[in-house]
């Protein structure tokens, strides 16, 4: 909402501040969201009316002409550039240091062909004040040379800017932001009288109303004004209507614009010549119809659209739009004032519906004051008697079927301390409500009793809400932070706390292994996801077509932020990426959510160094890290189950006999069309944290020295690693604790389709230090085991 | 010259020569002049083996010193330059050195992380919310007009569903929380929720349809709007800075009454004005109140007896602010370049 403060002053006419700032300020301790204050003086501040005393061709340039310049107080050079400067003009000057509205230069002493030149002669385009650049603005002969050019063209305004919440319907008006502005000022607000000398004709001799739809039209008042002169509205009232951005028309229309803007009431005139039938009925219109409003356009009508009508048909959509044949033109003669009240609801819907959002929907759907229907009414008659010499019929015409009751609330000021935490005394709330026309009516023993003035009936209705008045108005400021934080157990939720650590550890180990963590988005691409599963949870209203439904896991989004990396940064780069993250299911039922763990590994080894040969993480980089993270987490007796070629998915992971994750395979284009690896796991976090034990029992530390052997096996190629551990492990006996492989390598001298195994086996006991005899046995037995099961030989 | 007189030269002898082992070739000179098989020390044994059996014992005293002297001498000097050498001399240590990738955490879970830390330090307990909710906890519990615009297609994504009487969408904030917590529990409570959030909004360099939110909330008997102040206050000082102040101004949510908005002061310019507070020398960081009344009676909670505050902060303007990331898709695109940098 925008408001023009010098407007506002017509309500609040003793205001005084200090300083536009301290105004502001004071605004904004109400709660007023002010989003932009624009002080006109301010803007041409160093903007001074002069005089030209001399005038001379540029020694230098033919275009240009050498001015000396009266500011009043001194005398100085300005180089001209305008064509229409003469001697004895007065000008407005713009001085060293004032800032052009038009394009926000500063003006600074400049030196153009040899000739210093000490400020400016402005042009209207250049002050904002039209889009004139012919020349310079021409002051009139009498204009007091010195004077601050904002007092000669009076523009010693300050325009307001303020968002205004759902809740505050009243602020979409002067009278609403005046009551405000006086509140945080302590000055009174008030109303403007209204007087008006009325005819002997009665309007209702010259219209009848009758409301059909009464549920979504509370009241419908209307009046008429004979034998107006359509006219260009004078100066002040043009003024006023540009300030909050309204584009003056004629007189009339432009006074039904003030008054919404003054009182909040939105006020429609019609001319009274074309009413037909000079009847007005209020009905919703059938779906469908077809309706040209004023602005030329057709709207298809709906079940909300209420209408108003005439014995002919509708003639204005109400409390949205009027109707093409009903709207003031030069012609008009007559005017018939609607001042009305519709339901908040049903504007809503209708505007929504007809996509049509005007000046009166906006105040309508967050409801008007239903008392003010009558003022506005006689506030809008008022000025056509005035400024277009209407002659107003005698009383209105008040279809008001059901009066709203008055509405009272009672407060009590033990509850307002126990809510803010403060003692604020009694006849302090009752100052501040009455402050801004909240009416003590009751006193009693606990408890005020508040009537609550129709403007605000929306949104002031219990207790709570007067008590958030007091609040306001006493200034948020006011009340000291208090910090007190008793730890009270029972006040502590119960959420899965040990699974919450969990996670925590999870991403700080895999932060420590050089993982980057990600969040993608939840939401994601039909065609992608419906490939996966077909139990996913599709958005009604996505915003995009890549993002209609939700993740069903975190894979797809690791794939998409590593091709984008690879694209970014090349072929040189390496990529450990995990994220955690919720997915999405939907089923008969409903939806089920739950956590995932992904991470992955793709193009080049981070393993980097000025003598560490370049290569590109394989399988067992990445089944290394697989391995290791289930190790860490207790999950060591994980079992991996490999596919045969089933597309991406290389194996599942499980864990006593649960499968907890999936490790994947995915090649796809990347960087320059080459083929790209990436190596990921995915695993469900709940499942995981339910194999997990977090109570770690210590296990013995061996004191006795270990005992290592090296075997250097042959064994058929085709062989799996897996099978020759097995049996290594079954002939070994208890003593052997651990087996590395150090060597793999495949030569024809060692016979066709063989391979050499090397391995360092490590041998230990817990209670004594083993000898040569013992280990030696328990080779041979392995190596025996080894040859019969699997046809191993030693090398 | 008797041999004692000779072991005794020979000991000052390298003594005075000592200092001047300065390099390995001038110890392997030492060592075959002094402990070689044909040094000067097995000379002096094989010497011994002559003398008088009267003096043998103190003679080999003496000589056994000395050796024990000399190669004393030898191995400390060896000992410093292998710790020298250790290969190094031969090293450019001025190479990098070999690095695996350096991990890192997402800038947003580092500061839900902190703001987390910072609650449960006073006694607030982390809670996991529903990210797929439905429209009663949502709107309605949070006491959310029927027709308020925030329930627009254009504002909030439903979700298709074949529940009947009930309708699905994607949490608009982390509030809905706050019923779930009620529902369950019996007054007091004392929760904070971080989580994801979603809103259709056209996707620019300033807004997202996905967002973090961080919420929190206090029910107890006489949990007042001073407290309120105190709780945020204090966390705005711990997470932004001790020195910078804060301010509630009026606002108005559903779900709280009286509403505020909580503003810190501009951390950039030391509230000074810049171009980032607007010149105004604050940031708005979060909006908060007082519970209201309806939705303690959708719960069930006794609002004669319990009163509690609520807030709400969304994490992704505060990081751009603080940390002048220029676009907000930064955050979800996964550039490693952006990631690895917080």
């Amino acid at each position: 909402m925008k408001i023009s403060l010098n407007w506002i002053k017509n309500y609040v006419p003793e205001l005084k501040y200090d300083s536009a700032l301290d105004l502001k300020k004071k605004m904004i301790k109400i709660g007023l969201d002010i989003e932009s204050f624009e002080s006109e003086s301010e803007k041409f501040e160093n903007f001074v009316v002069a005089e030209v005393v001399h005038k001379d061709k540029h020694p230098d340039a033919d275009k240009l002409t050498v001015c000396r310049i009266n500011t009043g107080s001194e005398e100085l050079t300005v180089i001209c550039g305008a064509p229409n400067v003469e001697k004895g003009q007065k000008v407005c000057f713009a001085k060293i240091g004032a800032v052009i509205p038009q394009n926000g230069m500063e003006i600074k002493k400049t030196k153009i062909r040899g000739v210093t030149s000490y400020g400016m002669i402005c042009a209207e385009d250049e002050l904002g004040l039209s889009n004139d650049h012919s020349g310079i603005m021409i002051l009139d002969s009498n204009a007091k040379v010195g004077m601050n050019f904002s007092d000669y063209i009076g523009a010693n305004d300050i325009l307001i800017e303020i968002g205004v919440t759902p809740n505050r319907g009243d602020l979409l008006s002067h009278f609403g932001m005046a009551r405000e502005i006086a509140a945080a000022t302590g000055f009174e607000f008030v109303k403007p009288d209204i007087d008006i000398k009325e005819s002997q004709e009665k309007s209702s001799d010259l219209i009848g109303i009758s409301i059909e739809n009464k549920k979504y039209c509370k009241r419908f008042t209307g009046r008429v004004v004979k034998n107006i002169k359509i006219n260009e509205s004078p100066v002040w009232l043009k003024k006023y209507l540009a300030s909050v951005g309204l584009r003056p028309r004629n007189n009339i229309v432009d006074i039904t614009n003030f008054v919404m803007m003054e009182t909040g009431q939105p006020l429609h005139a019609f001319d009274y010549d074309k009413i037909g039938g000079k009847k007005i009925i209020v009905k919703l219109a059938d779906k469908g119809d077809k309706f040209i409003t004023l602005d030329s356009k057709e709207r298809v009508l709906n079940e909300y659209s209420l209408m108003v009508c005439d014995s002919n048909g509708p003639s204005a959509i109400a409390g949205v739009m009027g109707g093409e044949f009903s709207e003031i033109t030069d012609d008009t003669k007559n005017v018939f004032i609607e001042s009305a009240y519709f339901d908040p609801v049903c504007i809503r819907k209708n505007s929504k519906l007809l996509g049509l959002l005007t000046d009166a929907s906006q105040r309508f759907e967050r409801g008007v004051d239903i008392e003010n229907v009558i003022y506005a009414s006689n506030r809008a008659a008022q000025l056509m008697q005035k400024l277009a010499d209407g002659e107003v019929c005698t009383g209105i015409v008040d279809a008001y079927p059901e009066r709203f009751e008055k509405l009272f609330v009672d407060l009590r000021p033990e509850k307002v301390n126990e809510i803010l935490g403060k003692n604020i005394p009694e006849n302090v709330i009752i100052e501040l409500l009455e402050s801004i026309g909240i009416k003590l009516t009751e006193k009693g023993d606990k408890k005020l009793c508040f009537e609550i003035p129709e403007f605000r009936r929306n949104d002031l209705q219990r207790e709570i809400d007067l008590i958030e008045e007091t609040a306001r108005l006493y200034g948020y400021d006011n009340f000291e932070n208090q910090y007190s934080f008793n730890l009270d157990l029972n006040a502590n939720v119960d959420y899965k706390d040990g699974y919450l650590i969990f996670k925590d550890h999870i991403k700080n180990y895999f932060i420590g292994k050089g993982f980057n963590e990600i969040i993608s988005y939840s939401q994601q691409d039909e065609t992608v996801i419906s490939d996966i599963s077909s139990h996913y949870v599709s958005i009604e209203n996505p915003n995009s077509v890549e993002m209609n439904v939700m993740r069903v896991n975190l894979l797809q989004g690791i794939i998409s932020a590593m091709k984008l990396n690879y694209n970014r940064s090349g072929k040189d780069v390496s990529l450990k990426l995990f994220e955690m993250g919720k997915v999405f299911r939907s089923s008969e039922d409903g939806f089920s959510e739950s956590e995932n763990l992904c991470f992955a590994v793709s193009a080049k080894s981070d393993y980097t160094g000025f003598d560490v040969k370049e290569r590109e993480f394989d399988v067992f980089d990445f089944k290394g890290e697989i391995e290791q993270f289930l190790t860490k987490f207790n999950l060591e007796n994980f079992v991996l189950f490999y596919y045969n070629a089933n597309e991406n998915k290389f194996s599942d992971v499980i864990v006593n006999g649960d499968t907890v994750g999936s490790f994947y395979f995915i090649d796809y284009d990347g960087y320059a069309d080459k083929r790209q690896n990436i190596f990921a796991a995915e695993f469900n976090l709940e499942v995981l944290y339910n194999k997990y034990e977090p109570d770690v029992k210590y296990k013995e530390i061996n004191k006795y020295p270990p005992v290592k052997r090296d075997l250097s096996l042959v064994s058929g190629e085709s062989l799996k690693y897996e099978q020759i551990d097995k049996s290594i492990r079954k002939n070994a006996g208890k003593s052997l604790k651990s087996i590395k492989i150090f060597d793999i390598y495949k030569d024809k001298k060692l016979g066709e389709d063989k391979k050499s195994i090397a391995l360092s086996l490590e041998f230990n006991s817990n209670d004594k230090t083993l000898t040569d005899e013992e280990v030696n046995k328990s080779i041979d037995n392995i190596v025996k085991g080894l040859d019969k099961e699997l046809n191993i030989k030693l090398r | 010259m008797n041999i004692l007189e000779k072991i005794r030269l020979t000991k000052i002898q390298i003594e005075d020569i000592k200092s001047d082992i300065n390099s390995p070739d001038k110890l392997e000179q030492f060592r075959i002049k002094y402990l070689g098989r044909n040094g000067l020390i097995n000379e002096l044994f094989e010497e011994m083996k002559s003398v008088d059996k009267s003096v043998k014992a103190p003679v080999g005293k003496s000589l056994n010193e000395l050796k024990l002297f000399a190669q004393k001498i030898f191995d400390e000097k060896k000992s410093d330059f292998e710790k020298k050498n250790d290969g190094m001399a031969d090293i450019d240590v001025t190479l990098p050195g070999r690095t695996f990738n350096l991990g890192s955490k997402h800038l947003i879970s580092q500061a839900l992380e902190d703001i987390s830390r910072i609650f449960e330090r006073i006694g607030f307990k982390v809670y996991e919310g529903l990210e797929i909710e439905d429209e009663y906890h949502n709107f309605d519990a949070l006491n959310t007009p029927e027709h308020h615009p925030s329930r627009d297609m254009q504002d909030t994504f439903y979700v298709k569903s074949e529940v009947k009487d009930k309708r699905y969408l994607l949490r608009t904030h982390t509030s809905p929380a706050q019923i779930r917590i009620m529902e369950n529990q019996p007054p007091p409570v004392r929760v904070i929720v971080p989580g994801k959030c979603y809103r259709n909004e056209a996707i620019s360099s300033r807004s997202l349809s996905m967002f973090h939110q961080v919420e929190g909330l206090y029910v107890d008997k006489k949990v007042s709007f001073r407290e309120l102040k105190g709780t945020l206050d204090y966390f705005a000082k711990e997470f932004f800075g001790k020195e910078l102040k804060t301010r509630l101004r009026p606002s108005f949510f559903p779900f709280t009454e009286p509403s505020a908005e909580m503003d810190v002061e501009c951390y950039l310019c030391k509230s000074k004005g810049c171009r980032i507070c607007k010149y105004t020398g604050w940031l708005e960081i979060l909006g908060c109140g007082m519970v209201d009344p309806n939705v303690f009676e959708f719960v069930g909670y006794d609002s004669e007896i319990y009163s509690g505050y609520a807030f709400g902060m969304g994490i992704e303007r505060t990081l751009m602010i603080r940390h002048g990331v220029p676009d907000i898709r930064m955050f979800y695109e996964n550039d490693i370049r952006f990631l690895k940098q917080f």
